[in-house]
């Protein structure tokens, strides 16, 4: 698992590593073209490096300190030195991104803002980006909830019972063909509030694809599982809920992890075509007024948001599918 | 096994023998057939098993289990229809162990699955104490090849299986914890089946069949894919089940000395179509052992009757 090598060279090397991309902050002087070095000029993006280097601090103190403490806990002590490199790595681009940007103006703001502009942005506007946050995830969580219940709906009475099958099978492969933005239009305006046109466009992401695995997952259930619940005693219900269902928990949990991609992109699409709120009104927003540090620090925010909600998503599926520990890796 | 003897090299006239002598023939060394080989081993050994009293115990019980004339055509309606079963004729009596026994092919699975009611014979009828069958039923217990557990359902819950469905859970719970120690399951009651060995999922599969207290347990190879050590201990404990709780078992298997070791009779299928070729009492007292001369005796009678023996070698001299 922890294969890299396990050498304390290389994490005094990423530790140093952050040394250097902090000396880098601190000592080589920003070359603004058209400006003599220090001159004072105009400019409308934050360029205040006091938090770009409190992060950089913070995280080469985190590692030293973390050094005498790995003595006690020897699996957090491969974990470091396996990381090491890659740690090393990322201060390194750290480095390069802010020399490249901030100090050289190789790469010219707005449109590449260095780490010291995002960092300074993102704390001072904390309050903001929280409100859009919780926008997008209240959408995003509202509508995969109803997609996954309206699919798993669906998907047992299309699993279960031939009728439902002949008459929604159809509907649902036509909405799972076409993709979710495409009714963005229509959903914006027979849909009121804006809210309820993006729920609506979340759960059409999702319907298919969850229903189509709980389908797949009851269909593909053994014909033995069946007889044996049928030979204790069992009647159709019970094998619904204690045979097909069961069976097909695996497959629902696979189509609610591309559900969940899938509401992700609808998710930010809608946000920026029609919405007053959410990360990705946010970054279209920031657009217009050419501060794109505010479309990166969105960006960064929407990968720590999305990441919770994919580990939680993780979370439950591992309980759910706690049988399965051992059985598939 | 006096069908055996004839044709054999052994039966041939001694007559005719010293008449081809005198022609100047050169003699020729006989094998010893299965009579004479019995005659010396009664003499060693004290009389073969058919020579004593029957240790059938059967032959008065009840008939539990009634098959009459049954056949069974897959695809019926198709040119390559397969006829899996042809006339067949079987009676189980209640409390008795039977085994079919025959190579792959013969029918022997879907005639126990007919007795299931998880299939239907095109003609002929079976009756389960005096009921026809008309569909599977908790009363006739399935133990299925691989197991057939649910993987994600504990160990427990695989044997409550039964209680839940019939919904007679909240009322006889305490059962489980007796039939898991009855299956010597004690300690996995919260394991996965992937968890646990071969020889114990089918322990577990067997308590959940034996849970719903069956008139009869079906048993379809349970065994086939065990090692000899775990398949050896699965046949004790299966016996003890089935003296334990007297029930009647029908048994599947292509293992001549698993029929044997657990049988009272021993059913012999032939394949294309399947039917019953013969029917054996076996008259061998409980315990039994592997290597008892009457066992060995009743397995050979039985690899013959399968053609399973193969050739015997030629002795080299004659006594």
């Amino acid at each position: 698992m922890f294969w890299k090598p396990q050498s304390r060279v290389w994490y005094a090397v990423a530790v140093a590593g952050f040394g250097i991309a902090l000396a880098v902050s601190f000592f080589v002087p920003a070359n603004i073209p058209g400006f003599a070095p220090g001159e004072i000029h105009s400019i409308d993006y934050p360029i205040d490096p006091t938090n770009y280097r409190i992060v950089l601090a913070a995280v080469a103190v985190v590692m030293v300190a973390l050094y005498p403490l790995s003595y006690f806990f020897p699996t957090l002590r491969k974990r470091l030195f396996h990381k090491a490199q890659f740690v090393f790595a990322g201060a390194l681009t750290l480095m390069l991104w802010d020399l490249l940007t901030s100090k050289l103006f190789v790469l010219r703001p707005p449109y590449f803002p260095g780490p010291v502009s995002i960092l300074a942005y993102i704390p001072s506007n904390w309050f903001n980006l929280l409100s859009h946050v919780g926008a997008s995830s209240r959408l995003f969580i509202g509508g995969l909830l109803l997609g996954t219940i309206a699919g798993i709906g669906t998907g047992i009475l299309i699993g279960w019972f031939r009728q439902w099958f002949y008459w929604l099978f159809p509907i649902l492969k036509f909405t799972g063909v076409v993709p979710a933005t495409a009714w963005m239009p229509i959903a914006t305006v027979l849909l009121k509030p804006a809210p309820v046109a993006m729920t609506f466009l979340l759960v059409i992401a999702s319907w298919f694809i969850i229903s189509f695995m709980m389908a797949q997952g009851m269909e593909s259930t053994p014909k033995a599982l069946y007889e044996v619940s049928e030979t204790l005693g069992a009647k159709r219900s019970y094998q619904l809920f204690h045979v097909a269902i069961p069976h097909a928990l695996p497959s629902i949990f696979t189509g609610i992890s591309t559900a969940t991609a899938m509401s992700l992109l609808t998710l930010v699409a809608a946000e920026m075509m029609g919405a007053t709120a959410g990360l990705g009104y946010f970054i279209n927003y920031s657009k217009t007024f050419n501060k794109w540090y505010q479309v990166y620090a969105a960006i960064i925010i929407m990968f720590i948001a999305f990441s919770i909600i994919l580990a939680v998503i993780e979370r439950i599926k591992q309980y759910a599918l706690r049988w399965q520990k051992g059985l598939v890796s | 096994m006096s069908a055996v003897a004839e044709g054999q090299p052994g039966a041939l006239d001694k007559q005719d023998e010293l008449d081809a002598l005198s022609r100047g023939a050169k003699r020729r060394v006989p094998s010893l057939s299965p009579t004479q080989a019995e005659l010396i081993d009664a003499a060693i050994y004290g009389a073969p098993n058919a020579q004593r009293a029957s240790v059938y115990a059967f032959a008065d019980a009840p008939v539990l289990i009634d098959v009459k004339h049954v056949e069974r055509i897959y695809n019926a309606d198709s040119e390559n229809y397969t006829h899996a079963l042809h006339d067949v004729s079987l009676q189980v009596r209640e409390g008795e162990f039977v085994s079919l026994i025959g190579p792959s092919g013969c029918g022997k699975t879907t005639l126990l699955r007919l007795i299931a009611g998880l299939d239907f014979p095109e003609e002929g009828q079976l009756t389960v104490s005096g009921k026809v069958v008309a569909g599977s039923s908790y009363e006739r217990g399935y133990v299925f090849q691989q197991g057939a557990l649910y993987p994600w359902s504990t160990v427990e819950g695989n044997i409550a299986t039964g209680l839940k469905a019939r919904g007679v859970y909240g009322k006889q719970k305490h059962r489980v914890a007796e039939f898991i120690e009855m299956v010597g399951l004690q300690g996995f009651e919260k394991s996965f089946p992937h968890e646990v060995s071969g020889g114990m999922a089918q322990r577990v599969a067997i308590a959940r069949a034996l849970i719903n207290e069956p008139k009869v347990l079906l048993l379809d190879e349970p065994m086939g894919a065990l090692d000899a050590f775990t398949r050896i201990e699965l046949q004790d404990k299966l016996l003890d089940l089935w003296k334990r709780l007297s029930s009647t078992m029908v048994l599947v298997t292509h293992d001549v000395d698993e029929a044997i070791y657990l049988s009272d009779r021993i059913v012999i299928m032939t394949p294309r179509p399947g039917q019953i070729s013969e029917t054996i009492t076996v008259e061998l007292g409980r315990p039994r052992a592997r290597n008892d001369i009457d066992f060995i005796h009743l397995r050979t009678t039985i690899l013959e009757k399968l053609h399973l023996a193969g050739e015997k070698p030629e002795p080299e001299f004659r006594i």
